[in-house]
C-alpha cells in the first residue's frame, strides 16, 4: 500500500498571482489520485519526493497548468486543467518534460521543440513549487 | 461493419505525418478534445512542417531539409529522433488511437475512428485549405513553457499547446 506524506505549505498558497497551490486551484479533480497512480504506473525508483504548484497566465481568467516536478524520474509532468471529474490518466494530456533531454540552454530561444525550456525557466519553477506548491511522498508498491 | 483502418506505412511521408499528428494531437479520449480544435492543430503542424522545409535558415537549421530529417530531429520532435522506433509514451499515444479506432465493441470508437481519419486525411491531402492556413506558423509549445524565442509571436492556444507565427524573411 503507498504511503503518502503530503505537506502543504499553506502560508504560501496563493502569495503569487501567477503561482498557486494545486489545493487552492479549480479544475484539477482528483490529482492527488492521478499523481499517486501515475507514480505507481511508471515509478524506477521505490520512495518518489514530487512537488506540485499551479502556473496561473497572467491574464483575466488565464487557464492554469499544474505542474509535477518529479526529480527521481528527472520530469517534469504537465497536467491540463479539466471541468469534470475523469479518468485520473486523463489529467496528463500532455507529455513531460524530461530534464535530460529537455532543457537546452540558459539565455534566449528555447528552441523549436515543443517541450524544449531552459534552465532558468526550470530553476524558478522549482523555487516556486519549494515556496508555494504541495510535496509528495509516494513509496512504489512492489 | 466497417472496415479496419489503417495509417499509411511507416517508411512513407504520409505515415510519418500520421503518427505525428496523433502524438502531437489530444485524441477523443481527453475531456478537452474538439474535433475542430484536433483539426486546426493538425493543419498547423502540416503548416509547421512546410514552413521549416522551406526556411530553413529561419528556424536555425540547415539547409536542405526534409519533412523526414525535422520529425527525426531530436531538437525538433522529441519522441521521433529512432523512428519509426517510438519511445514508449509516443507508441502509446498513437497506437492507441488506431487500436480504439478499431474496437468495435468499445464506446469510443466512433471517436477515435474519426480522429484517425482526419490524421491521415490532413497527411495526404494534396495542401493546405484556406480556412486552415496559418502561413507564418513557426512553431507550439506546450502550454506553460517558455515561447520558442523573441522572433516568435504567440497566435493562440488550442489542446495544452501555445501556437506560435514567425516572419519567414
Amino acid at each position: 500500500m503507498s504511503i503518502i506524506l503530503a505537506l502543504t505549505l499553506a502560508s504560501a498558497a496563493v502569495a503569487d498571482t501567477r503561482w498557486q497551490n494545486i489545493a487552492h486551484t479549480p479544475g484539477f479533480p482528483g490529482w492527488r489520485t492521478a499523481i499517486r497512480d501515475h507514480v505507481q504506473r511508471s515509478a524506477r525508483h521505490r520512495i518518489n519526493h514530487l512537488c506540485v504548484v499551479v502556473g496561473r497566465d497572467a491574464t483575466p481568467g488565464g487557464s492554469a497548468t499544474a505542474y509535477v516536478y518529479w526529480p527521481e524520474q528527472r520530469r517534469i509532468e504537465l497536467l491540463s486543467q479539466a471541468n469534470d471529474p475523469v479518468l485520473s490518466q486523463e489529467l496528463f494530456a500532455q507529455g513531460p518534460i524530461y530534464l535530460d533531454r529537455d532543457i537546452i540552454g540558459e539565455h534566449g530561444q528555447t528552441g523549436l521543440s515543443p517541450t524544449s525550456v531552459t534552465r532558468a525557466w526550470v530553476h524558478q519553477l522549482v523555487s516556486r513549487c519549494r515556496a508555494t506548491g504541495t510535496r509528495l511522498t509516494i513509496v512504489k508498491k512492489r | 461493419m466497417a472496415d479496419p483502418i489503417q495509417l499509411d506505412p511507416e517508411a512513407t511521408p504520409a505515415g510519418l505525418r500520421e503518427r505525428l499528428f496523433l502524438h502531437e494531437t489530444l485524441s477523443p479520449g481527453f475531456p478537452q478534445y474538439n474535433r475542430d480544435d484536433a483539426l486546426r492543430v493538425m493543419w498547423f503542424i502540416r503548416q509547421v512542417l512546410a514552413n521549416r522545409v522551406a526556411h530553413p535558415r529561419v528556424f536555425g537549421l540547415r539547409s536542405p531539409q526534409t519533412e523526414a530529417s525535422i520529425i527525426t530531429d531530436p531538437r525538433q520532435f522529441p519522441g521521433f529522433e529512432g523512428y519509426p522506433h517510438l519511445d514508449s509514451g509516443s507508441m502509446a499515444n498513437v497506437y492507441q488511437c488506431v487500436l480504439l479506432a478499431n474496437a468495435p465493441h468499445d464506446r469510443r470508437q466512433a471517436a477515435y475512428r474519426q480522429h484517425v481519419v482526419d490524421a491521415i486525411t490532413v497527411a495526404t491531402a494534396a495542401g493546405i485549405p484556406a480556412d486552415q492556413r496559418v502561413p507564418t506558423a513557426g512553431g507550439w509549445k506546450r502550454h506553460g513553457t517558455p515561447s520558442p524565442g523573441p522572433k516568435f509571436q504567440f497566435y493562440r492556444s488550442l489542446q495544452g499547446n501555445d501556437y506560435y507565427t514567425t516572419p519567414l524573411s
